[in-house]
């Protein structure tokens, strides 16, 4: 595999997406290149610390609202 | 008396209430838009329940519907989305995709590891629109491609591609300001 294809196929595999069969070939890869290793690395801690901080709570008052217009629908 | 569908019903679409509200506030940017746009949602729903097949997609339907709502009343008041591109973000998402990844991995970059939620929440806000929905509901809402395909009305090769793409805008950014913070060049 070359690096230009792990890079394609790395993004897939954050996100959820690598076929099974196409995930050993990309972990071969990155066992032997460092660069790539990194990369990948890097690429899933930001994935990561995005959705942690983007998580949000609606409102009670929303969550108040939303109930409201189901029940009198 | 409420129909079993009817109860199943609201039961899977509440289940998205918090998902929704977050996705309203990338789209709105304040919680009193949001708050509006999701009651909107909910309501756009209920008028096209029947469209809805129980057990189904539940998230991919009521996020496709938001994303109409919001559409819909971005055009009634005649006025771009926020989070407009500067021009050198925009030249960014024009530049192939091997120069995007000239930035790294190299030693500068290990800045990276410690990313505050400001970085973050910036870095998203100045990707260009069709990228910041991508990676959004991507990494974020965590859908598949063949579900951001079908909110976003966009072919799945086009996802992966902004996805992609999108991931490495955001990354470049935050090493290029981590990089000046610490004193790089």
């Amino acid at each position: 595999m070359t690096c230009e294809d792990a890079h394609l196929n790395m993004h897939d595999y954050i996100s959820g997406e690598l076929a099974a069969e196409q995930q050993k070939p990309l972990m071969d890869h990155m066992d032997e290149c460092p660069n790539c290793r990194e990369f990948f690395r890097q690429t899933a801690n930001i994935q990561t610390t995005m959705r942690d901080f983007m998580q949000y709570k609606a409102p009670h008052e929303l969550q108040n609202a939303v109930s409201s217009i189901l029940a009198n629908a | 008396m409420k129909s079993k569908r009817r109860k199943i019903f609201e039961k899977e679409v509440l289940g998205h209430l918090d998902r929704l509200y977050g996705y309203a506030m990338h789209l709105c940017k304040n919680g009193e838009d949001a708050s509006d746009l999701v009651q909107d949602t909910y309501l756009n729903a209920l008028k096209s329940e029947k469209q809805y097949s129980i057990g189904t997609n539940a998230g991919a339907w009521l996020f496709t519907i938001m994303r109409n709502t919001f559409l819909n009343r971005i055009r009634r008041m005649s006025r771009k989305p926020a989070g407009m591109a500067g021009e050198w973000i925009e030249q960014m998402a024009r530049e192939d995709v091997s120069e995007l990844r000239k930035h790294g991995p190299d030693p500068s970059v290990k800045c990276l590891d410690n990313l505050l939620k400001e970085d973050i929440a910036r870095a998203i806000e100045d990707l260009p629109d069709e990228f910041k929905d991508t990676v959004i509901l991507c990494d974020v809402q965590g859908f598949s491609y063949a579900d951001i395909a079908t909110i976003l009305d966009i072919p799945i090769g086009t996802v992966r591609s902004r996805i992609h793409r999108g991931r490495l805008i955001l990354r470049n950014l935050l090493a290029d300001w981590k990089n000046v913070a610490m004193g790089g060049s």
